[in-house]
């Protein structure tokens, strides 16, 4: 891992295009400003991660044959309640 | 939007469509080629089948029935990322949720990390929210016997 020391107001350029700037510290936590191409995704690691492990279940999910007769029931349901 | 917009007229046979997710699914990226299988027998979900990996496939649901309110409480930000795919714009994007049936029976969508697939095109891709709340455990209800 590159580490790189930076204070608040300094920036750090990526590949010529991304460029991350540290607006502010205070104690533990940094807020970052960054600009990156629309096509670039940024998102928090934690969601990331919890995202990916829900695929994974999810990948587990559709194993079960009993569970898809049962599954419609219970998304009309939920369905109904919204309508 | 209807999972089920195109029943097979001679047979109420299961629809599949082919999908490409140039990027794979979130920590996955060699899912990527995937079959939206539609049973009219249960318009209210589908199966998402990963043709990389047979063994891999995700039950999806359209969100809009199951969260009405769902566009309304994005942030701007995943507004600004989901209007720019064309959902509520276009009629032929569709915006699903997976599915998860948790050993305690519960059902539960994961609203964090929807899926966009633009049917007309072919191709599909999953978004992380940035600046929203809703989860990736949204609760649904409970599968009974």
């Amino acid at each position: 891992m590159l580490v790189l020391a930076r204070r608040a107001g300094e920036t750090i350029v990526i590949n010529g295009e991304i460029r991350v700037t540290v607006l502010s510290v205070e104690g533990e936590r940094a807020r970052l400003g960054i600009e990156a191409p629309r096509s670039i995704p940024i998102v928090r690691e934690e969601i990331y991660e919890a995202v990916r492990a829900e695929n994974l279940q999810a990948a587990r999910t559709s194993q079960h044959p009993n569970i898809l007769r049962k599954l419609g029931h219970t998304l009309r349901q939920t369905a109904a309640t919204h309508g | 939007m209807a999972l089920a917009h195109a029943i097979d007229p001679v047979a109420d046979a299961p629809v599949t469509t082919t999908v490409l997710f140039p990027a794979g699914l979130v920590g996955f990226p060699r899912w990527r080629r995937f079959q939206v299988v539609e049973d009219p027998e249960t318009p209210e979900f589908a199966l998402l089948q990963c043709l990389d990996e047979p063994s891999v496939s995700l039950l999806v649901a359209a969100v809009e029935p199951l969260v009405p309110s769902y566009l309304d409480h994005l942030g701007p930000g995943d507004q600004a990322a989901l209007a720019a795919l064309g959902v509520g714009a276009r009629p032929d994007i569709d915006l699903y949720c997976t599915l998860t049936v948790h050993e305690s029976s519960e059902v539960t969508a994961n609203l964090a990390g929807p899926l966009v697939i633009d049917r007309e095109a072919g191709c599909g891709t999953q978004v992380v929210l940035t600046d929203s709340t809703w989860p990736v455990r949204y609760p649904l209800g409970t599968v009974t016997e």
